[in-house]
């Protein structure tokens, strides 16, 4: 039996409140096409706010809010499993009747830390990744392909260090939009034409990552385990027209 | 502006300082531009492998000193330029806002006289805070022979000093580096401590990231030994944040030093044994004797296991996290992991697999409630540890910096 549901996390949490009242535990959850086996059942669940609400009040019992916290992280995972694997964490812990986020041993909750690490890697990652170029207008802008829907997970950050600058920060893979400027903050969640700023910061960036390179110790394989080529690609020091 | 042409001597002058980090700071952002990441955060990464977080610039490469190793050093024939306070603090802002980098990493060649220099560079640092508000990491460089009243004063705007050991030994410094003094170099490391512990007390901000140092390795004839027993003296004695080793790189040549590069592996050996000392509980003395080499074939840790089997195997069930982390192959994370989940119940072989704890290693030094896997024979332990040589230059100074946040954050690594 595998779950259809809409993705979100109140979906998930319906999904659980489904299983529990029918005692009946799906193999899978999915939010979209999924390759049936033979046999297999396809239950489509539609998401209901009050019973997704009952299991996380349950769950607010058992975990402290910081655990609870991290399953609003692992939501943003870009990994096709995710639905299944926050699904069987939550179970596995409401079955338990305890917090068990570190039993390692057990493998629904190794897959859930290992899903929340892959979102937070790359969130750290992209703090210092992300390139902003200056537009004629003043505003600053980042655009960026990022695995997991980490654009507001990241925003705080930049706010906090460019209090007085106005930015945007525009993931093109999940379509998401923030901007910041006088102290006011909007993200939406729509198609937007990414800009192409030409700043001539970045041609002198160019020339002081090349200059710090020792190439006695040259070891492009260790940079590359750092920072990944799919990383590359709006970055003005590995551009190599610049 | 500053030149392109400019920024590229200057950079590329600055380019043996290995202390990149950007950590240590929890400095806020009051109402201007920045602020400090306490774990640090590496922007990118140069060909090296290496971690670029800051901007790392010489305000100048215009020397009066003639250090026999350095590319700097007067008698050498390369460009030469200066950069003023207000080009260095405009690149510094530019840079920053575009999220190239985490801060100003300033040093600078001896040029006309230490005083001199050290006010050029403290009227930088001064600017840049003041006048361009920007509260984001600077790690300045001190001058050796300053007056200390410069010194002093500049702990006030920045987030870590460092002051350059150089060689690992007062005659190799004297032999190499004739114009620089280990009293010139010691004493205001050693008056910063006091200073930034006295305002401690009544909670003024002053070096929030503290000092650190580095020292060149093979230029000079010293073994390990003495190296990491200056090391460990450093850290005891100075409450230093870190010891960099630079590997030598012949770019003078020069009668009084040795015409090849000391090479990378001596180097990470170093780093390795430093990790040991700084986060696993181990003394010098334990490692190697003053007069001694760290194994070429087995790291550190690898090394001292071998020559004390007395204390394996060690059961993973009971050890405590003091003892897990002596285990080779078993590093601070996979530690923690183990102590959090044998809180449920005790752990077999499949556990340990399941938890994707690497056992290459580990496994000839453990038990698993009493039940040993490994080899007893020393052949294959010494093999399974011995240095792989494509595995390993894939490491090769992987420990200049560490990407995985959250360890850091737990085992205070940074």
């Amino acid at each position: 039996m595998i779950y259809l549901i809409d993705g979100s996390i109140d979906g998930i949490f319906t999904a659980i409140f489904n299983s529990y009242l029918t005692k009946k535990f799906p193999s899978a959850l999915t939010d979209g096409d999924v390759q049936l086996e033979l046999g297999e059942e396809l239950i489509e669940v539609s998401t209901d706010c009050e019973k997704a609400e009952r299991v996380f009040n349950k769950l607010y019992k058992i975990l402290p809010k910081k655990e609870v916290e991290r399953i609003f992280i692992a939501i943003r995972s870009g990994d096709p499993a995710k639905h299944t694997v926050i699904f069987n964490y939550v179970v596995k812990t409401i079955n338990a009747g305890k917090c068990i986020y570190d039993k390692y041993t057990e493998i629904d909750v190794f897959n859930f830390d290992r899903l929340v690490s892959q979102v937070q890697l790359e969130a750290h990652r992209f703090k210092g990744f992300i390139r902003f170029s200056k537009a004629d207008n003043g505003v600053y802008y980042a655009k960026y392909f990022p695995d997991n829907d980490i654009n507001t997970l990241i925003l705080p950050h930049f706010i906090a260090r460019y209090k007085t600058m106005p930015f945007i920060l525009h993931d093109l893979n999940h379509n998401v939009i923030s901007a910041h400027a006088d102290g006011k903050t909007k993200t939406v969640r729509e198609k937007i034409t990414p800009l192409d700023i030409d700043d001539e910061f970045s041609k002198l960036f160019k020339t002081y990552y090349d200059s710090i390179f020792i190439k006695e110790r040259s070891n492009e394989k260790l940079m590359k385990n750092y920072m990944p080529k799919r990383y590359h690609k709006y970055m003005p020091e590995k551009n190599e027209l610049l | 502006m500053i030149t392109a042409e400019k920024l590229q001597i200057l950079s590329d002058a600055a380019k043996f300082d290995v202390s990149c980090s950007s950590s240590g700071s929890n400095r806020k952002n009051k109402g201007g531009i920045g602020n400090a990441y306490q774990a640090g955060i590496c922007h990118s990464f140069t060909k090296d492998g290496r971690c670029v977080s800051l901007l790392k610039l010489l305000m100048t490469n215009v020397c009066v000193y003639d250090c026999a190793y350095c590319q700097n050093r007067r008698s050498n024939d390369t460009p030469r330029a200066i950069a003023t306070p207000t080009e260095i603090c405009e690149l510094t802002m530019e840079f920053y806002k575009r999220n190239y980098i985490e801060g100003l990493f300033l040093s600078s060649a001896v040029y006309k006289n230490p005083d001199y220099t050290m006010e050029l560079l403290l009227e930088t640092v001064i600017k840049l805070r003041k006048l361009y508000g920007f509260h984001g990491y600077i790690h300045l460089k001190g001058i050796p022979g300053a007056d200390q009243k410069l010194v002093m004063r500049a702990g006030e705007f920045v987030d870590r000093m460092s002051f350059n050991v150089e060689l690992p030994s007062e005659p190799s410094l004297r032999l190499l580096a004739p114009q620089k003094t280990k009293k010139n170099i010691i004493t205001p490391i050693s008056l910063l401590k006091e200073e930034k512990a006295e305002r401690q007390s009544f909670k003024s901000r002053f070096l929030p990231a503290g000092q650190t140092t580095q020292l060149i390795v093979g230029a000079s004839p010293e073994k390990d030994g003495q190296i990491l027993n200056l090391t460990q003296a450093l850290y005891g004695k100075f409450a230093l944040k870190r010891v960099y080793f630079s590997s030598y790189v012949p770019v003078v040549s020069s009668h009084l030093l040795p015409s090849e590069p000391t090479g990378l592996l001596r180097e990470h050996r170093l780093y390795q044994a430093d990790w040991l000392i700084r986060f696993y509980g181990f003394k010098v003395s334990e490692l190697l004797k003053e007069n001694e080499n760290l194994s070429i074939d087995y790291d550190p840790k690898c090394a001292w296991a071998l020559k004390h089997p007395e204390f394996f195997p060690m059961d993973v069930n009971t050890a405590s996290l003091e003892e897990l982390i002596r285990i080779p192959g078993i590093g601070i994370k996979s530690a923690y992991k183990i102590i959090s989940a044998r809180r449920y119940g005790r752990l077999s072989l499949e556990d340990l697999e399941k938890m994707k704890i690497s056992l290459k290693r580990a496994i000839h030094f453990i038990t698993l409630s009493g039940k040993f896997f490994g080899s007893m024979k020393e052949n294959t332990i010494s093999q399974s540890l011995r240095l792989n040589v494509t595995a390993e230059s894939a490491e090769q100074l992987s420990l200049f910096s560490s990407p995985s946040i959250t360890t850091s954050v737990l085992t205070g690594e940074l």
